[in-house]
């Protein structure tokens, strides 16, 4: 089919139409410190060397660096770490030369309200999963994040939950899931995606069905709550990875060949120390052949309208993935619902 | 294209199923590399032209 036919149904071109309005932002990522309280099994940032640079911590040369990045037409940022909320004068510099963007965050120590990026927040299980997963730097168990995480962003609208989906914690999001909701809060859903050489015993590989199944029932239990959709619940739990489903658009990949267009003309993944690697993408260091990232899918999913003007179906799908995506990342967007049913 | 004609990403999308379309050319996503400015796009189109 054609995208004018497509079109041509009332509620696919509005969708359109809606989500079209978003496709200005050109983002780019910056690991604002390589300090954590927790040590996440898996973490994409503690793998390779990302961590091992010394850090800028001078708000003004964070404020320089965005102002260039404003130049060359960057309009969307995303603060990751380490854990982003132990350098606040680094955030509040960032927020106030470039004011759309997301921190991703542990979510145990609260970023202050006047900094209006999007949050997201990091679940990784319930309270017999998290402290396992998710230890202290120095080895012992850690925290049971949510509890914390719920207390310190009470009636916070920037916040959006992460559930990352591993190989052990398929059953743990039902308790999860409730504590959110009961809290008001939205939830998105993340799967665990193994690092290059990693060998964690949380990678999935039999339980991505049930993974799927378990996304698809929170849809249908909370349907305010988990900000997802059908189309989102397929891709990310595919035997074959995002890349390997629609190639990848970021310099790393491409680099290598794959597609030389979109994203890969502008992203940069800055260090800590304000360097940044020619080969970038939005999680460093993960194995290709094992990426369901939310992050990455947000990028490589979007990018590939060229492949869902096959059938109305897909069409469906795709325009639910993008709706999911600027809902997750655009404080204040209000995801529609969704036009895709599962086959 | 994205300087050419201040496009962003989707209309640059657009813009390649719009020329597969009205050009048959096949255009495939290796393609898309290729396409950098509107100079760029009448050269490919004018090399598919002289192939068919």
């Amino acid at each position: 089919m054609s995208l004018p036919t497509l079109l041509k149904v009332p509620e696919l071109e509005e969708r359109y139409r809606k989500v079209k309005k978003y496709f200005f932002l050109r983002e780019s990522a910056y690991d604002v410190t390589s300090t954590c309280q927790l040590r996440c099994d898996g973490c994409y940032y503690f793998e390779g060397d990302k961590y091992k640079v010394k850090d800028c911590k001078d708000p003004e040369a964070w404020r320089e660096l965005l102002q260039r990045e404003r130049d060359r037409g960057i309009t969307y940022v995303n603060l990751a770490g380490a854990e982003p909320s132990l350098v606040p004068q680094v955030l509040r510099a960032c927020y106030e030369t470039i004011p759309l963007g997301t921190i991703f965050t542990n979510g145990l120590r609260k970023i202050h309200p006047d900094i209006r990026y999007r949050l997201h927040l990091s679940v990784w299980g319930d309270g017999t999963g998290d402290p396992i997963y998710r230890r202290y730097a120095g080895g012992r168990a850690g925290p049971y994040c949510l509890p914390i995480q719920l207390k310190n962003y009470k009636n916070d609208d920037r916040v959006i939950f992460v559930y990352t989906f591993n190989g052990d914690n398929v059953d743990q999001v039902k308790e999860v899931l409730k504590h959110i909701h009961d809290h008001g809060h939205k939830v998105t859903f993340n799967v665990f995606s193994t690092p290059e050489g990693n060998r964690s015993t949380l990678k999935l590989s039999d339980t991505l069905r049930r993974t799927q199944d378990k996304m698809v029932e929170a849809m249908e239990r909370y349907p305010d709550t988990v900000v997802y959709s059908h189309y989102n619940a397929e891709v990310h739990t595919q035997p074959v990875s995002l890349r390997g489903q629609f190639r990848c658009p970021y310099p790393r990949a491409a680099m290598e060949g794959s597609m030389q267009f979109g994203i890969g003309a502008s992203f940069r993944n800055y260090q800590a120390d304000l360097g940044y690697s020619a080969a970038s993408c939005c999680v460093p260091d993960t194995d290709c052949t094992d990426c369901r990232h939310y992050a990455a899918g947000s990028a490589i999913v979007t990018a590939r309208l060229d492949l869902h003007t096959k059938s109305e179906q897909l069409f469906r799908g795709w325009l639910d993935y993008v709706d999911t995506y600027l809902a997750i990342w655009i404080l204040g967007y209000q995801k529609s619902e969704n036009l895709y049913s599962a086959h | 294209l994205f300087d050419d004609l201040g496009l962003d990403s989707l209309d640059l999308l657009e813009f390649y199923l719009r020329l597969d379309e009205e050009f048959n050319v096949n255009l495939t996503e290796d393609d898309y590399p290729k396409l950098t400015s509107v100079e760029a796009t009448t050269a490919y189109l004018k090399a598919k032209a002289a192939h068919q």
